[in-house]
């Protein structure tokens, strides 16, 4: 009975956020925004993101930044389309997989070795991505037939969301991985006086993210069905949108899992995009209210522990005088 | 129960840059003993601690463990030797269980085939631990983030105690519990004991050593000096082996004056932070004032406080210039009062170590050497050459790098920076921690100098012959309370300060 209780009180607490979103826009926009049709179209436009989002988690929880997510979902799109064209359906998820594989191995990589912060590396690799996948066979882009982009259509993606889902709730909740990850970004000091190896934790965590971008790839070009390769950083965007919903997921964290709050925070992206969209805000405003929400979220637990640390002196001085 | 010999140290020796930590040690450790390993700061008790939990390795020497060759590269290696430490610190990760904390690293015991965690299992297994050591108020699926210090340090104990250990060393750790806390502490250290384990347990309350402990090695100056019964002894023999040591005569002040001014230059009033509590006093015009006590009795906090650098949770902070009241908030109000602080953590707190000599020394100077908005480079260089030539700092030039001085020369640049800025308050914490003696001397005829020329310094040491040898006045912390004031005089004794510091 007390975990039921328990259970419905942080499962009211994780829905508000979409659903307060959700009334918002309703109430500026009854007729245009939030029906059930279109409520449906959001949810599967969220899935590429969370499968994203998903590959970051380990990444976030650790303290990397990575921002190359964005540019190996296309590099990893234009190779599924090249060999789903050439060779069919099953060489295309074959594809996918496996230059994800390699794409997560060359970060992970990169970042072992050459031991700088993660921001130069991934920074340095989005450019190296976006730029040999705006030359690869032509650099024309890629267009495949609806019946080999059944990923992308539902009940196909959001059963892919899910399998991603089961793998990474038990990875992250379930596996000496998922602590370890855990462990490297709460103390790394800690973690290494108890025999964990920081870098090692840190290798598996690029590896496990370049996997998940590979299906997000997959999944990326099957619901546009085409995709053409993007320069100058254009690929930040979905990076972004991807880890918004890991800020949120953090915002969310004590009361629901991690991997859940992903899937809740994506959805309130998507929902605010529609919403703003709906509304008629013009997309240059779209991005300042996405980028006030990002600072928000941010530096939602830096402000957090400031106010805590305030009020804990506030009480001492309290209890002083 | 018979005792065996479990541990055999032989002719142990640490050095840190020019600091001998630990000097031909030699002592064992016997099977079914709690032992106390007690000594003043810096005398080497946590650097030998250290050594046997594999934290840091040895210049020289050998150990041997049940008879066989022992010598950790690491914690985890003396951990798989059975050999467990609980420190002072905090030894808990956020945002993780109680159960995941306490089989950190150990994740391995709890998989199934499929390489997948049973965390039901490792929630069991992690209840069944806490209970065995008493706690039955701890879930083991709880986070640790909310939970209060004591809690989580008990969190450390289920797991040090999960590793089976033969020999625990516990250090400084009751210091931050409460009695419930140091119960349940206690009862593992006399459980151990009991069955026939090893306890090493370093504590500066000479009191509770003597309670709990067999017997107590004394160590004094990184030497090994005896071990008694502590049936044998009492305290006052025990304190007697901890001091005692040679001191260099022509090396502090010859007179034994307390001389300065009526003119009081800094105040605090009932100051509240942190440890500290209630703390009130007075720095006069050409006062040399030190403030002894152990490493966690607030006398670090407390220069902090005084600098701007802490804000207290109530009491007030005032510096006094040509009659005028100043409260001191942040470090730069403290700076435009003529005041300079030396921290104990030199190369995190005091330096820019990638930056050059000249820009060190100007540092606090920029705003009395810019003429409207501009620093002309050659006040900048004339300051900074002033200052290196003044204190005689060995250098290729004031344009070289900080980070390749020795620590006394990076010394003599953070005092020269203060100086360059005319300072006439200066608060120095540790002002020769890991000095050689030859700058050493030159810092304490430097202090009195600048105590001839009116200023008045503040010193924070944890070295009571250094502390006894220079300051006019003595006050002693324990605790984070003044316990007792000393006037400069022939009579003030490393043993009579050391009776309100422990």
């Amino acid at each position: 009975m007390e975990k039921m209780k328990k259970f419905i009180v942080s499962a009211v607490k994780a829905l508000a956020l979409p659903v307060i979103v959700y009334a918002i826009f309703k109430v500026i926009q009854p007729k245009n925004f939030g029906s059930l049709e279109a409520l449906y179209i959001i949810a599967q436009q969220a899935m590429m993101v969370t499968i994203m989002a998903f590959g970051m988690c380990c990444n976030m929880t650790i303290g990397i930044w990575d921002f190359s997510p964005g540019a190996i979902v296309t590099f990893v799109g234009l190779i599924c389309g090249y060999y789903c064209n050439r060779y069919g359906f099953a060489a295309m998820v074959a594809a996918g997989i496996l230059s994800g594989i390699l794409l997560g191995l060359i970060n992970a990589a990169a970042y072992t070795i050459l031991r700088v912060p993660s921001v130069v590396v991934t920074v340095g690799l989005l450019l190296i991505y976006e730029s040999v996948a705006s030359v690869y066979k032509g650099g024309l882009g890629v267009s495949i037939t609806k019946e080999n982009a059944v990923l992308g259509q539902a009940p196909w993606i959001f059963l892919v969301t899910l399998t991603m889902f089961v793998i990474l709730y038990v990875l992250y909740n379930k596996t000496k991985l998922g602590f370890n990850v855990k462990a490297v970004g709460s103390n790394e000091l800690i973690a290494k006086t108890a025999g964990i190896n920081p870098r090692k934790v840190k290798f598996w965590s690029f590896f496990i993210a370049g996997v998940f971008f590979g299906v997000a790839g997959l999944i990326n070009l099957s619901y546009g069905t085409a995709l053409s390769p993007a320069k100058n950083m254009g690929t930040m965007s979905v990076t972004f949108d991807a880890m918004m919903s890991g800020f949120i997921a953090i915002y969310l964290s004590g009361v629901v899992n991690r991997v859940v709050g992903i899937m809740i925070g994506t959805f309130t992206m998507k929902l605010i995009a529609a919403g703003l969209v709906a509304i008629g805000v013009d997309g240059t405003w779209q991005k300042v209210i996405v980028g006030v929400f990002l600072l928000f979220f941010i530096g939602f637990t830096q402000i957090k522990a400031q106010f805590n640390e305030w009020s804990a002196r506030l009480k001492r001085a309290k209890m002083a005088s | 129960m018979k005792q065996e010999t479990v541990l055999r140290v032989r002719g142990i020796t640490k050095s840190f840059a020019s600091t001998r930590a630990l000097v031909d040690v030699t002592l064992d450790f016997c099977s079914g003993e709690v032992r106390g390993l007690i000594g003043e700061n810096g005398s080497g008790k946590s650097t030998l601690s250290n050594a046997i939990s594999g934290q840091l390795q040895p210049d020289e020497g050998t150990m041997e463990l049940h008879g066989q060759p022992y010598s950790p590269v690491n914690n985890v290696d003396a951990k798989n030797h059975h050999v467990c430490m609980i420190v002072q610190e905090m030894g808990t990760i956020e945002g993780m269980t109680v159960a995941a904390n306490i089989f950190l690293g150990k994740e391995d015991l709890f998989q199934n085939g499929l390489k997948i965690l049973d965390t039901r299992r490792m929630n069991q297994e992690a209840d069944r631990i806490l209970k065995e050591i008493g706690v039955d108020y701890i879930q083991p699926e709880a986070l640790v983030d909310k939970m209060a210090f004591e809690d989580r340090k008990i969190v450390e104990m289920a797991r040090a105690m999960y590793m089976e250990p033969e020999i625990l060393i516990v250090d400084e750790t009751t210091t931050a519990l409460s009695q419930r806390g140091r119960d349940i502490l206690y009862s593992i250290i006399a459980r151990l004991r009991d069955s026939g384990k090893t306890v090493i347990f370093i504590s500066h309350d000479l009191d509770e050593v003597m309670d709990k402990c067999n017997s107590i090695s004394v160590m004094r100056d990184g030497h090994y000096v005896d071990t008694l019964a502590v049936k044998d002894c009492t305290p006052s023999q025990v304190r007697q082996l901890m001091v005692g040591r040679e001191i260099g005569e022509e090396y502090y002040r010859a007179d034994y004056e307390h001389e300065y001014g009526e003119e009081v230059v800094l105040e605090c009033k009932n100051i509240h932070a942190g440890i500290l509590k209630d703390i009130s006093l007075q720095l006069h015009k050409g006062e040399i004032l030190g403030l002894a006590g152990l490493t966690d009795c607030g006398i670090h906090e407390l220069g902090k406080v005084l600098f701007g650098l802490i804000p207290p949770a109530s009491g007030t902070v005032s510096a006094y210039r040509d009659g005028a009241e100043v409260e001191i908030k942040k470090p730069i109000t403290a700076i435009n009062s003529k005041m300079g602080y030396v921290s104990k953590n030199r190369d995190q707190e005091a330096l820019m170590l990638l930056s050059s000599i000249q820009d060190n020394i100007s540092l606090p100077s920029l705003d009395m050497l810019k003429k409207g908005f501009l620093i002309f480079p050659s006040s900048e260089k004339e300051l900074a050459k002033r200052g290196a030539e003044q204190m005689q700092i060995k250098m290729r030039g004031i344009d070289q790098c900080v980070m390749y001085l020795s620590g006394g020369n990076k010394q003599k640049v953070v005092l020269a920076k203060w100086i360059g800025n005319g300072s006439e308050v200066l608060i120095l914490d540790c002002p020769t921690r890991g000095i050689d003696v030859g700058v050493k001397a030159a810092i304490y005829r430097l202090m009195e100098k600048l105590k001839a020329e009116g200023k008045s310094i503040l010193m924070i040491s944890e070295e009571l012959p250094e502390v006894i040898g220079m300051s006019d006045r003595i006050l002693v912390l324990k605790d984070g309370e003044i316990q007792k004031e000393f006037m400069r005089s022939s009579d003030v004794t490393e043993s009579v300060i050391i009776e309100y510091m422990i």
